[in-house]
C-alpha cells in the first residue's frame, strides 16, 4: 500500500522529467519557422504555385504566341488571352494574358496543353492582396517584357 | 515607528514599480520565447532585438483599449477585482531582500508577509470572476478559490520546515542561515514541494484552471479588456517573481553566490525559477481539478507534513 | 518630525478604523451575498490593520492569512455553491439589529471603566515575536493543547459526518 504510494510518486516524477526533457531538446534544436518576408522557402521542384508565363530565353519576351490552347483546355475557363502580330515578326505575341486565380484548381492541364511550353507553374507563395482583382485579374505579363511598345500594351488591356 | 523614513519608503515604492514593471516585460518576453522555440518557432522577432520590446508594444496597445463592463456585471466589484489583484504585490516585495542591506522595508515577519498577502491574489481572481457576471468568469473565479484549499496548508508546511531550520521569519535571516550550505540539498523533499506550491499559487500551467483557455474561453478574465487585463497579466507575472523570490531566499541562499555581486545572484536565482515555471507551462498539458485536488491533499499535504515532522524532531535532538 | 510622526501614526490609525467599521455594516447591511462576503474581508483586514498599530505585526499578518487566506476562502467556496447572490443596495435596519449594536458596545464602555485606572500610553511597543511561541508551548500550553483536542474533535466531526453522507448515498444506489 505505502509502497505502492511511493511507487506511483517516483514514477509520476520521473515521467514529468522524461517530458522535460523532451521540451528542453526542443529549445536548443533548429526552428522550422522562416521568418517571411525577409526569408523565404526554398520550394520543391513540382511546387504548384499560379501559372505564370516563361520567357524566350534569347529576347525575354513570352514565349507565347496567344494560340489560345490554354484558355480552351481550362476547365475552370479561367485564362484570357488576346495577341495580335508585332511589328515584323512571324508570330503573333499576347497582349493580354489573364488568368483568375479566384477559379484555377491548379490542375495542370493549360501547362500540358501548351505547344511550346509557355506556361510553368510559378513558385510565388507570397500573394497578399488588398483587392480582389488581385487575384480575379492577375496580368501574367507584366513580369515579363514585351515586344510592344508600352503604351500599346496599355491600350489593348483597357480595351 | 521612529525608525520610519519616508524618503526610504519613497524610493523603495519606485523601484518595487520599476521591478514590477521591467520583470514583465523580461518575463513575458522570455516566455514567448521559450514557448516559440520549445515548438520550434522564433517567438516573437519584430520589435526590438529579437522582439525584446514586444510586450512594451503590447502594453501601450492595451493601455490605448477601453474598459467594457458587460451590462449586468457589479460594476464596483468588476473595477475593484484587478486592483486587489495587483496593488498587495508592493507591499509583498517590500520585504524581499536583493543582498543583505538592498531591501525596501526590514521586518522580522517578512516570510509571513509575503505569503499573507500572495493569499490575496486569489480574492482578486474571485472578485473578478463573480463581478464579470459571465459564467466562465464566476466557474473560474471558483476553481482558484478551490485550488487555494488545495496548495495552502502543504505551502505553509514547508515554510515553516524551512522557517524551523532557520529559525526566524525573516528572509534575510533565513538566507544568512544557508551561508554552508543551501536548504535545497537539506531539504529536497520541501524544495520539491515548493516548487509545486508555487506553480499551484500563481495559478500557472499546468494548474491554471482559474482561466483554462480550451474550457473557460479566459475564466475570470473573459470580460477584461485594455488597462485592467494588463493589471491582471502585470499581477501574474509580479507573484510569479514573488513566489520565485521566495523560493530564492529559503532554498537557494538568497543573495549568496561567489563573484558576482549580491542583486545579480540574486535577480540569477530568481530567474532560474522563473524559467522553471516556464518550462512547466509549455511541457505538462493541463490537470483536471479533481486530480489537482488529490495531487494537494493526497500527495503534497502528507509529504510535507511527514517532512515536518521529521525535521522538527531531529531538530529537537 | 516626533510630532509629524505621531500625526502620521494617528491619522493611518483612524483610516483603518473606519475601514474596519464600514467593512462591518457593508458586511451586515448589504443585500447581495458578495458584497457581505466583501464586507467582511475588508472587515477583517482592517483588524489586521488595527494590529499592527497596536505594535503586533505577527498577529496582524496572522490575522490576514488565517482570516482573509483561510476563513474567508472558505466562506467564498460555500458561497460560489450558492444559486443566487440577491440584489442590489442595502438591507433595511430592523429593531431586532440594535441588540448586536448596544450589547459590545456596553461591554466595551464596561471594560474601558474597568481599565480607566491604567495611565495612558503612547504609541505601542513593538514585541518579540518569539515570546508569543515561548508563552504559547510554556505557560500557556494548557489552553493551547486544548484549543488543539477542539479543533481535532471538529475536523474528525466532519469527517465522520461526510463518511455518514457517503454511505447513505451508497446505500440507496
Ligand atoms: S491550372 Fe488548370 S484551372 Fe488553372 S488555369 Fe491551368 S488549366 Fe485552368
Ligand atoms: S497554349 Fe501556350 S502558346 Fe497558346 S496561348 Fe496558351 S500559353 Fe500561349
Amino acid at each position: 500500500m505505502i509502497t505502492n504510494y511511493v511507487h506511483e510518486i517516483v514514477k509520476g516524477t520521473g515521467s514529468l522529467l522524461a517530458g522535460m526533457k523532451v521540451t528542453i531538446k526542443a529549445m536548443f534544436s533548429r526552428t522550422h519557422t522562416v521568418q517571411w518576408p525577409r526569408q523565404y522557402l526554398v520550394l520543391p521542384e513540382r511546387f504548384r504555385g499560379h501559372i505564370e508565363l516563361v520567357p524566350a530565353k534569347t529576347t525575354g519576351f513570352p514565349k507565347c504566341f496567344a494560340c489560345g490552347n490554354c484558355a480552351r483546355t481550362c476547365p475552370s475557363k479561367c485564362i484570357t488571352v488576346k495577341g495580335k502580330k508585332p511589328e515584323g515578326a512571324k508570330k503573333k505575341s499576347p497582349t493580354v494574358f489573364l488568368l483568375d486565380f479566384t477559379k484555377c484548381s491548379l490542375c495542370g492541364l493549360c501547362v500540358e496543353s501548351c505547344p511550346v511550353k509557355a506556361i510553368t507553374f510559378s513558385k510565388d507563395y507570397s500573394l497578399a492582396g488588398a483587392l480582389k482583382d488581385d487575384f480575379s485579374n492577375m496580368d501574367l505579363l507584366s513580369k515579363l517584357a514585351s515586344p510592344f511598345s508600352s503604351h500599346v500594351k496599355k491600350e489593348e488591356s483597357d480595351g | 515607528m521612529k525608525d520610519i523614513n519616508l524618503l526610504h519608503i519613497i524610493i523603495s515604492l519606485l523601484g518595487i514599480m520599476g521591478i514590477v514593471s521591467l520583470n514583465a516585460v523580461l518575463v513575458v518576453w522570455l516566455e514567448r520565447k521559450t514557448a516559440g522555440r520549445m515548438q520550434f518557432r522564433h517567438g516573437p522577432m519584430e520589435v526590438g532585438f529579437h522582439g525584446i520590446l514586444q510586450t512594451l508594444a503590447d502594453g501601450i496597445k492595451l493601455v490605448s483599449k477601453q474598459l467594457v463592463a458587460p451590462n449586468h456585471a457589479d460594476t464596483a466589484l468588476f473595477i475593484l477585482a484587478p486592483v486587489v489583484s495587483l496593488v498587495p504585490i508592493f507591499v509583498a516585495m517590500m520585504p524581499i531582500p536583493f543582498s543583505s542591506t538592498m531591501l525596501a522595508h526590514e521586518t522580522d515577519t517578512g516570510l509571513l508577509l509575503v505569503i499573507a498577502l500572495g493569499l490575496l491574489n486569489t480574492l482578486g481572481i474571485l472578485l473578478a470572476g463573480w463581478g464579470s457576471d459571465n459564467k466562465y468568469g464566476l466557474l473560474g473565479g471558483t476553481r482558484a478559490v478551490g485550488q487555494i484549499l488545495a496548495y495552502k496548508i502543504p505551502l505553509l508546511l514547508t515554510v515553516l520546515t524551512i522557517v524551523i531550520m532557520a529559525g526566524s521569519f525573516s528572509l534575510r535571516e533565513i538566507a544568512l542561515a544557508q551561508h554552508g550550505i543551501w536548504y535545497a540539498f537539506i531539504q529536497p523533499i520541501a524544495f520539491l514541494v515548493y516548487i509545486v506550491c508555487i506553480v499551484l499559487e500563481t495559478n500557472r500551467s499546468p494548474f491554471d484552471m482559474a482561466e483554462a483557455e480550451s474550457e473557460l474561453v479566459a475564466g475570470f478574465h473573459t470580460e477584461y479588456s485594455g488597462m485592467a487585463f494588463s493589471m491582471f497579466f502585470l499581477a501574474e507575472y509580479s507573484y510569479m517573481f514573488v513566489a520565485s523570490a521566495l523560493a530564492t531566499v529559503m532554498f537557494l541562499g538568497g543573495w549568496q553566490g561567489p563573484f558576482l555581486p549580491a542583486p545579480i545572484w540574486f535577480v540569477l536565482k530568481v530567474y532560474f525559477f522563473l524559467f522553471l515555471m516556464i518550462w512547466f507551462r509549455w511541457t505538462f498539458p493541463r490537470v483536471r481539478i479533481d486530480q489537482m485536488l488529490m495531487l494537494g491533499w493526497k500527495v503534497l499535504l502528507p509529504i510535507s507534513l511527514i517532512n515536518f515532522l521529521i525535521t522538527a524532531v531531529v531538530l529537537a535532538l | 518630525m516626533d510630532n509629524f510622526i505621531f500625526k502620521v501614526y494617528y491619522l493611518s490609525f483612524a483610516i483603518v478604523l473606519a475601514q474596519t467599521a464600514a467593512g462591518g455594516v457593508l458586511a451586515v447591511a448589504a443585500k447581495n451575498l458578495i458584497h457581505c462576503f466583501l464586507g467582511m474581508v475588508v472587515a477583517l483586514i482592517g483588524v489586521a490593520g488595527l494590529y499592527y498599530h497596536l505594535g503586533s505585526p505577527f498577529i496582524a499578518l496572522m490575522q490576514v492569512m488565517i482570516y482573509v487566506g483561510a476563513v474567508c476562502v472558505a466562506i467564498a467556496f460555500g458561497l460560489s455553491l450558492t444559486r443566487k447572490a440577491g440584489e442590489e443596495g442595502l438591507k433595511p435596519l430592523t429593531p431586532i439589529a440594535l441588540i448586536p449594536v448596544v450589547l459590545p458596545a456596553g461591554m466595551l464602555a464596561a471594560t474601558l471603566k474597568g481599565l480607566s485606572h491604567l495611565e495612558k500610553t503612547g504609541i505601542p511597543r513593538k514585541l518579540d515575536e518569539s515570546a508569543i511561541g515561548w508563552h504559547l508551548l510554556g505557560k500557556y500550553l494548557f489552553p493551547f493543547e486544548i484549543i488543539s483536542v477542539l479543533l481535532t474533535m471538529a475536523v474528525i466531526g466532519a469527517v465522520s459526518v461526510a463518511l455518514i453522507r457517503r454511505r447513505e448515498q451508497n446505500g440507496n444506489i
